[in-house]
C-alpha cells in the first residue's frame, strides 16, 4: 500500500489552466508567417509523397502475414516432389533400355571412318601397279581357271559381282567405266585403281574372300606371291 | 477587432488572404499559445508547436465552409494537431516513464523538513505549467486530455492509439509525477 495522497484539486486546476493565456506580439505572428510560407512550398512539391491510403493496421497486418505465408509455403511446394521415386526410376529404366539399340547400331558407321584414315594412299597405289601387271600377264589363264575350278587368285571382278551395299553403289556411281580389282591372297584388299579410296565396309568383305580363295599347289608356282598389306608397308617404310 | 463570421472568413483563407489570416491568428493566438505550452516540454517547443498548430487549423478551415462555432473547431482541431505533434517526435514518446523508486536519502534527515503542508490550489500558473511540462510526454498528453480538456478515458485512448488500460495507467503515473514536480518547483523557487 502506497503512502500517497493525491492532494491537488483537479477541479480548480482545470479551471485555472483554461483560463492561462498569452499576450499577443508582433514578433510571434512574422515568426507564424514565416512558417506557413515555407510549409506552403513544401506542401506544393510533396503532394505525391504525402499520399496516404488510411487502412486500419488490424487489416493491413494480418493481410501482410497471410500473404507472407502463403509465398513461403508455395516456395516449399515448388522444392518438394509429391510423386512416387519408385515410378520415376522405373521410368528411367525404359527409357534407356529403349534408347540402347539406337546407340549400338550407329557404332560401326563412326568407326569406319577412322580406319580408312589409318589406311596410307601409297600402298594402294603400289598394290594397283603389282597387280596390274600380273593381270596383264595372266588374264586368259583366269578367266578360265575361274569358270571351270572355281579357284580364283586373281579376278577381275565387275561392279555387278559386289554385293549390294549403300556406301559401295555411292562410291561406285561416280566411276562406273573402270572396273574394280581384289586381290585374292592372304590379305586381299579391295583396290579402285582410280582413286585409291575404300568404303567402310571394307574389312568384312575382306573376311570373305579370305575364306573362300585358297591358292592350289599348281598355281602357287605359276602365281605370284600374295600381297600383304603389311609386308607392303613395311617395304615402303 | 472584430471577427468577420466564419463563412466569409472561410471564403478569404481560400483565396489565400493574408488579411483573414491574421485575422484569426490574433484572435485565438493567446488562447491557444497558453494550450501548447502545457501539451510541449519547454518554451521553444511551444513556439514550433503553436505554429504548427495554427497552420494546421488554417489549412482545415478551409476545407470545411459549413463551419458555425469557429471557437470549438479552432480548439478542436489545435488540440488534435499537439497531440500529433507531440507524438510525432517518437524518440521523446517512446520513452520509459521516469519515476525512480529509491532515490538516496540523506543520512542527516530533518524529521519536520517534509511535513511542510503545501496547499496546491494556491500554486501559481507558471509553477504549474513548468511541473506539467516536466512530465513524461505520453503521461503530459493524457493528463492534458483527461483532466483539463475534460476527454473521457475511452476518447483519449483512441486519440493516442493505445489500449484504455494504458492510458489509465500513464494517468496515474501521471498524478503522482505532477504532485512531486510541483512540490520540486516550489521547493526551488524558496532556495
Amino acid at each position: 500500500m502506497s503512502h500517497f495522497k493525491y492532494e491537488i484539486n483537479e477541479r480548480n486546476l482545470r479551471m485555472q489552466l483554461k483560463d492561462n493565456s498569452v499576450p499577443l506580439n508582433d514578433e510571434a505572428w512574422n515568426k507564424f508567417e514565416s512558417f506557413s510560407a515555407t510549409q506552403k512550398n513544401y506542401a506544393h512539391e510533396n503532394v505525391m509523397k504525402r499520399f496516404n491510403i488510411s487502412l486500419n493496421r488490424n487489416i493491413v497486418l494480418p493481410v501482410v502475414f497471410g500473404g507472407v505465408i502463403v509465398l513461403f509455403s508455395l516456395l516449399l511446394f515448388n522444392f518438394v516432389n509429391i510423386k512416387n521415386p519408385n515410378q520415376e526410376t522405373a521410368e528411367i529404366n525404359t527409357e534407356t533400355i529403349v534408347a540402347a539399340p539406337a546407340t549400338e547400331e550407329k557404332k560401326p558407321e563412326i568407326q569406319a571412318p577412322v580406319k580408312k584414315q589409318t589406311m596410307p594412299a601409297p600402298v594402294t597405289d603400289s598394290v594397283n601397279s603389282v597387280v596390274q601387271d600380273e593381270i596383264k600377264t595372266e588374264q586368259p589363264e583366269t578367266t578360265n581357271v575361274l569358270a571351270e575350278a572355281e579357284k580364283p587368285v586373281i579376278r577381275i571382278q565387275k561392279k555387278t559381282d559386289l554385293p549390294d551395299t549403300g556406301t559401295a553403289k555411292a562410291d561406285t556411281k561416280a566411276e562406273l567405266p573402270a572396273p574394280e580389282m581384289i586381290i585374292n591372297a592372304g590379305s586381299a584388299d579391295r583396290v579402285n585403281p582410280a582413286a585409291g579410296t575404300e568404303t567402310p565396309k571394307k574389312k568384312k568383305k575382306q573376311k570373305r574372300q579370305l575364306i573362300v580363295t585358297e591358292p592350289t599347289v599348281e598355281e602357287d608356282e605359276q602365281a605370284p606371291p600374295p600381297v600383304s598389306q603389311t609386308t607392303l608397308t613395311e617395304e615402303i617404310q | 477587432m472584430t471577427l468577420s463570421s466564419p463563412p466569409e472568413l472561410v471564403s478569404l483563407l481560400q483565396k489565400n488572404d493574408r488579411s483573414a489570416r491574421k485575422q484569426v491568428f490574433e484572435a485565438y493566438y493567446s488562447k491557444l499559445a497558453a494550450v501548447s505550452q502545457r501539451y510541449a516540454k519547454n518554451q521553444e517547443q511551444a513556439e514550433q508547436l503553436i505554429n504548427e498548430g495554427l497552420n494546421a487549423c488554417l489549412n482545415k478551415l478551409q476545407h470545411h465552409p459549413s463551419v458555425t462555432d469557429l471557437d470549438q473547431f479552432m480548439e478542436k482541431e489545435f488540440i488534435a494537431a499537439a497531440v500529433a505533434f507531440i507524438k510525432n517526435i517518437r524518440s521523446e514518446y517512446y520513452v520509459a516513464s521516469t519515476v525512480y523508486a529509491s532515490d538516496p536519502a540523506p543520512k542527516n534527515y530533518d524529521l519536520f523538513a517534509n511535513n511542510e503542508l503545501i496547499d496546491f490550489n494556491q500554486v501559481e500558473n507558471e509553477t504549474l505549467v513548468k511541473a506539467l511540462q516536466q512530465l513524461v510526454p505520453s503521461q503530459r498528453l493524457i493528463f492534458n486530455l483527461h483532466v483539463i480538456e475534460g476527454f473521457s478515458l475511452a476518447d483519449a485512448a483512441a486519440l493516442l492509439e493505445s489500449s484504455e488500460q494504458t492510458v489509465k495507467s500513464n494517468l496515474e503515473k501521471a498524478r503522482f509525477n505532477l504532485q512531486k514536480n510541483i512540490e520540486n518547483c516550489l521547493k526551488s523557487l524558496k532556495v
